[in-house]
């Protein structure tokens, strides 16, 4: 072996470190907020869960108020102050009136008529998470050019809202972050 | 076969020559390419591979153009290199070079980063990787500790089988994706007896790798054999449900994909995390996080904050992001061990050190020039 210096150079660069195997022994870790058995999948439990979410860089935190678990300032595609919407995060016990009333409450808020229990149904679609189904629906008023995008879920005993409100074309901006957003919200 | 000759050829100044200027090359190429791909996808493409691909020509990555410099520099200095007076100068430049390369491939062999995330009034005695993972099988039997078996990401191809003398059962790996999506699925009569947990209600499907690697979550769906309940689980990352096994004598286990964890010889306790903004805005001015280090019988108070990290047996904690929520603050720490933290530091003054003789060396034949 004349260099040995070569041999272990590239003997290092191709050795895999990414295919070990590793047994040891730890603290036992915070229990999670519920566990997968092997054959229910739909229990629940009345712990609290702390939901964590990323949030796009382009959201500004803002204030919110003591409702709020999170709340954030979302541009427009112009990015002017008076495009801006606002989107709020809220967590509520229970299942927080149920998803009609609650559709109606924002349709309320909009200006909208209230709508019966088949036509809020089908306009609301099921946004697939690791929490569950989130129900979502974007609601819009032409005459006003306001708009919600709108978003619920009922989980462990608690309802998370997830709600951005402001004009038409700012939520037609973000309809998609807003989508990714609440895809990527999880308990710690 | 390797050589002296062949050693010796790569100590030629044009071999030096050309692969530096196409590690310039890869630099711009890296630079521009972290604002599409995100900066560590560009820098495994660019920096750490053996080729990649521009278009369907193979190009040399970062890897063999540093090898290049790298034995070119020692050749350089075994072989050519005449320790003379006249030329101690480039003698130690070169081995200021030579030092910092060899710093790179330290630090890229045997350095680990990642980062450890502390709720008020807790510990925490590990850190994990920003970007590997690895598949952990938990026994959770004992009333004082966990027993857990980690199989790290090289594992994950499909067919793979993943078996230990310290778990009862074997993993078949079916389906691994570094980026999921998942869809809910409806299975039917014998179909769901195949499925178990998770799987039964949702299946995992690759989308392309996002920019930034923490918006990435990872899935694996797998074959068990020899538990009490064979059939096809999967896992993704953060999962908010975890996924529970029973061997066939009743030993509990769960499994959970996850960041790669390092356990640190130490254990860090957050007394309190302290944040300031600045006046009338939600913006961050400065934020520091008052830790106690536990190694043993030895206690430490400390405070981590921005440009003072606490360094220990190694490792240097930095203090990085924190996160907000209804139930109190939890800082998120930075957790760097480098092997090859002193290279660039030495080196750079080898190099300088070098120069500087060079120069003072060859100061009278200039001046006599000019004259």
């Amino acid at each position: 072996m004349r260099f040995p210096l070569l041999l272990l150079f590239l003997f290092a660069s191709c050795w895999n470190k990414d295919t070990g195997v590793d047994v040891y022994h730890s603290a036992k870790s915070a229990p999670p907020s519920q566990t997968e058995s092997m054959t229910s999948h739909d229990s629940e439990t009345s712990a609290p869960s702390k939901y964590l979410w990323q949030a796009p860089e382009a959201w500004k935190k803002s204030g919110g108020s003591s409702m709020r678990i999170g709340s954030f300032a979302i541009p427009g595609k112009s990015n002017k102050s008076d495009e801006e919407g606002d989107l709020s995060l809220v967590l509520l016990s229970g299942n927080g009136g149920g998803v009609v009333a609650n559709f109606n409450r924002w349709r309320g808020q909009l200006g909208l008529p209230s709508a019966d229990d088949s036509t809020i149904m089908q306009s609301v679609q099921n946004i697939t998470t690791p929490l569950g189904d989130f129900h979502f629906s974007f609601l819009t008023n032409s005459t006003t050019q306001q708009g919600m995008l709108v978003s619920l879920i009922t989980h462990q005993n608690q309802t998370l809202f997830v709600k951005a409100t402001g004009p038409l074309s700012t939520l037609e901006y973000q309809q998609k972050a807003f989508l990714k957003f609440i895809k990527g919200i999880h308990v710690q | 076969m390797f050589n002296k000759k062949l050693f010796l050829k790569l100590s030629r100044v044009q071999y030096f020559f050309w692969s530096t200027l196409w590690l310039m090359v890869l630099v711009v190429l890296g630079t521009l390419a972290q604002n599409d791909q995100g900066l560590y996808l560009a820098q495994n493409t660019y920096f750490s591979s053996w080729f990649f691909w521009w278009g369907f020509i193979p190009l040399p990555g970062g890897t063999p153009t540093m090898g290049i410099i790298f034995f070119g520099l020692l050749s350089q200095l075994i072989f050519k290199t005449h320790f003379s007076q006249k030329k101690l100068g480039i003698a130690i430049t070169h081995l200021g070079a030579f030092l910092l390369l060899l710093g790179g491939l330290l630090t890229g062999l045997f350095s680990f980063e990642g980062n450890m995330v502390i709720p008020e009034g807790q510990s925490a005695s590990y850190f994990q990787d920003y970007h590997k993972l690895e598949l952990a099988v938990v026994n959770t039997d004992a009333r004082d500790h966990d027993v857990t078996t980690t199989f790290d990401q090289g594992w994950f191809g499909p067919g793979k089988s993943l078996t230990h003398e310290s778990l009862p059962f074997t993993f078949t790996i079916l389906k691994f994706c570094a980026n999921c999506s998942f869809e809910r699925r409806t299975l039917t009569g014998e179909q769901k007896n195949n499925y178990v947990g998770f799987a039964q209600n949702f299946s995992i499907s690759a989308l392309p790798l996002a920019k930034e690697d923490g918006e990435n979550r990872a899935g694996i769906e797998f074959q068990i054999t020899g538990s009490d309940h064979d059939g096809i689980y999967s896992v993704i990352e953060a999962m908010p449900i975890r996924q529970s096994l029973n061997a066939k004598d009743g030993r509990k286990y769960y499994i959970e994909i996850r960041h790669k964890r390092y356990n640190l010889p130490f254990t860090i306790k957050l007394f309190d995390f302290e944040k300031k903004v600045h006046a009338a805005t939600q913006q961050a001015k400065s934020y520091k996080s008052v830790v106690s280090l536990i190694d043993g019988d030895l206690t430490q108070r400390a405070v981590i904050q921005m440009n003072e990290p606490l360094r220990y047996k190694g490792y240097t904690l930095y203090q990085a992001s924190f996160i907000e929520s209804n139930d109190g603050e939890t800082t998120v720490l930075a957790v760097v061990k480098n092997v090859g933290r002193l290279f660039p530091y030495i080196s750079s003054i080898i190099i300088c050190i070098g120069l500087l003789i060079h120069l003072l060396q060859n100061l009278p034949t200039l001046f006599k020039k000019r004259s």
